[in-house]
């Protein structure tokens, strides 16, 4: 069983790569650690600490999600680029404050003293992890749809993350979280594209649009036959 | 707004010297089972809270989740409450609602004070007033009011012991 200091110490090398802007690993790692952390909250059943660190994750996260479309294999039309660009920007300046602050400082230094884990505890609250997973699966089961599948594979990363904490095998799990993630990548994109076209049509983001959506159907089906749902 | 000034509970003592050690004192069982018993006692109350901010310390943390079975909102962690008491600490905190902020001594008793007396005293009629409203471990302050100097009147101040009745 494993304690929480490796990915404190994940997340506070990370930070001021993050901070800098200069290499888009450090958000994205910043978001994992914050995301496993969170995890091994749900393991010592603490409340303390998790508001905190959605918090990071979120901040994180809007970074994150913009430099992963932007660095994307897709052919973005020039109008919708820039404004992706503009987004990023106001991200990063959201975030960079946040990374800065004494609160950031704060959160690591609690983050630095938690409890180890108590094994029985810990299992009892994987099981409901596995239970929530479960629950997950046959909403989507019975509707499957994107978000549907999306609040799947977060279950799922759970159940993974929580196991790994454990020195539980993990292998099934991190497959189909990977397998199901190039969708959720097309989920931002279209989000974005969306508010995007709020501000106004654009022939050319229009007709990306209708090829996104047609990809997606394609990936969706192609999960769903991945997990015996087809 | 009402702000409950939470002592953090009886801790065990530090395993080593230094600030290190310091910050890594957990909760004593006696200390669990007591304050267990404060906030049975402030349910009883009928005390719901809107926030629970906390020191990073771990003795506060655990007091905190303890604590958080009265939480009906967001929960955050400050180093101001790890230090003495400042007008950033006041600025953190939100106008409304009923929140809780789990601390340590001597800095409670000076927030305390300066909540209830603000500046007018000057700072050498502060430093004596501190030792009157002695924060016991696992203690409550409950005021109410406006988080500035001089802003809050004393509701109630719970000793743990009055809960354990």
């Amino acid at each position: 069983m494993r304690d929480a200091r490796a990915w404190v110490e994940h997340l506070r090398a990370h930070l001021p790569v993050a901070l800098s802007g200069k290499d888009p690993e450090g958000v994205h790692q910043v978001r994992v650690a914050g995301r496993r952390l969170r995890v091994y909250l749900d393991l010592l059943g603490w409340r303390v600490l998790r508001d905190d660190l959605r918090r990071l994750v979120q901040g994180a996260g809007r970074v994150r999600d913009l430099e992963v479309v932007l660095a994307g294999p897709w052919a973005l039309p020039q109008g919708f680029r820039r404004f992706l660009e503009g987004e990023l920007h106001l991200a990063r300046e959201a975030l960079s404050p946040l990374l800065a602050s004494p609160w950031t400082a704060a959160l690591l230094g609690a983050l630095e003293v938690l409890p180890p884990l108590e094994e029985g505890q810990a299992l009892r609250a994987l099981g409901r992890l596995e239970a929530k997973a479960k629950r997950r699966w046959k909403a989507l089961s019975l509707n499957p749809s994107p978000e549907a599948l999306h609040a799947y594979r977060r279950a799922l990363r759970r159940v993974r993350y929580a196991k790994e904490f454990l020195g539980l095998p993990s292998r099934r799990e991190k497959i189909l979280q990977e397998a199901l993630g190039n969708l959720q990548d097309l989920e931002v994109l279209l989000g974005l594209l969306e508010a995007f076209l709020s501000q106004g049509a654009d022939r050319e983001v229009l007709a990306l649009k209708e090829a996104l959506l047609v990809e997606r159907e394609k990936n969706m089906a192609e999960a769903l036959e991945r997990l015996g749902l087809a | 707004m009402e702000l409950l000034l939470v002592r953090h509970a009886l801790a065990l003592p530090p395993e080593g010297e230094g600030e290190e050690a310091d910050h890594l004192r957990p909760l004593a069982p006696r200390g669990v089972r007591r304050f267990r018993k404060v906030v049975r006692g402030l349910r009883g109350l009928g005390v719901k809270l809107d926030l629970i901010v906390t020191s990073p310390k771990r003795r506060a943390l655990e007091t905190a989740e303890i604590l958080a079975d009265l939480l009906e909102g967001e929960s955050w962690v400050s180093s101001h409450l790890a230090a003495p008491p400042s007008e950033a600490l006041l600025a953190e905190l939100p106008k409304e609602g009923r929140l809780a902020v789990v601390g340590h001594e001597p800095y409670l008793s000076e927030l305390l004070v300066w909540l209830l007396l603000g500046d007018f005293l000057g700072q050498s009629a502060l430093g004596s007033l501190e030792d009157r409203f002695p924060l016991k471990k696992g203690g409550v302050a409950w005021l109410e009011g406006e988080p500035r100097p001089g802003g809050m009147v004393l509701r109630a101040f719970f000793p743990p012991k009055v809960f354990r009745i």
